[in-house]
């Protein structure tokens, strides 16, 4: 494979990370819409999948900063294993007629079954991602530094806003299992 | 604990935004084992509450 075609691949997989890294974003930015618009408030489980989509996030910001590399491919695959783990184990929770979650839902469907879905499908194009060899014999050095950058404060923000949703729903102890009420708010 | 958990991947991240690589790696082998650790507790309980 010659410097062009390495080069063609390199922008490729830059910007499929670029997507998917957007995508994450806005499952994320729902996720806390949600949590303020309507008042539903994220119960442990919840809380547990955002935290999978973080390092999902984080995993590809570390491809777009470091370079390509297959440890960098095991953090995204490991935390959407563990995200979709943990939506499933919430989908079976309310599986059952009469046990249905009273939150809202999108297209018919609970956040945590879109959840799911979004994990596996992260899942599927990783895979297809890091089996590409040519992406960890080249040593294109990544042009778009500020770029990722960006990326990295965006993605710190968002995890400060919803750090402080926590602390403001859960303080520093375990969180409700039924959450109905911000603890630290409780007592005005 | 929850909050625990936000704080060290805060710290991941920042680690990594700070170019420290090995660090960050690190940091999120300590989230990913605490978080699986959280889930099977909170499993658990929810559990023993069904029972």
């Amino acid at each position: 494979m010659n410097m062009n075609e390495n080069t063609r691949l390199f922008q490729i997989l830059f910007i499929s990370h670029i997507v998917i890294f957007i995508g994450i974003l806005l499952i994320l930015l729902v996720a806390f819409g949600w949590q303020i618009i309507l008042y539903q408030l994220p119960c442990p489980l919840c809380l547990l999948q955002r935290i999978g989509f973080f390092c999902m996030a984080f995993g590809l910001l570390m491809n777009m900063r470091f370079g390509f590399r297959p440890s960098h491919y095991a953090i995204i695959l490991i935390s959407a294993m563990y995200t979709s783990l943990v939506a499933l184990r919430q989908i079976t929770l309310h599986i059952l007629p009469g046990t249905d979650s009273p939150n809202s839902t999108i297209f018919h469907w609970h956040l945590y079954t879109w959840s799911f879905i979004a994990a596996n499908i992260i899942i599927i194009l990783t895979t297809l991602m890091l089996s590409l060899d040519q992406q960890y014999q080249t040593n294109i050095i990544s042009s778009r530094l500020k770029l990722s950058k960006i990326f990295f404060v965006i993605l710190i923000l968002m995890i400060i806003i919803n750090f402080v949703g926590v602390i403001f729903e859960c303080g520093l102890g375990a969180c409700p299992v039924i959450p109905t009420h911000y603890l630290l708010l409780a007592g005005h | 604990m929850m909050a625990l958990l936000f704080v060290i991947l805060l710290f991941t991240v920042v680690l990594a935004w700070l170019d420290q690589r090995k660090l960050a790696l690190g940091c999120f082998s300590i989230l990913i084992l605490l978080a699986t650790l959280y889930f099977y507790h909170h499993m658990y309980v929810e559990l023993n509450l069904q029972l």
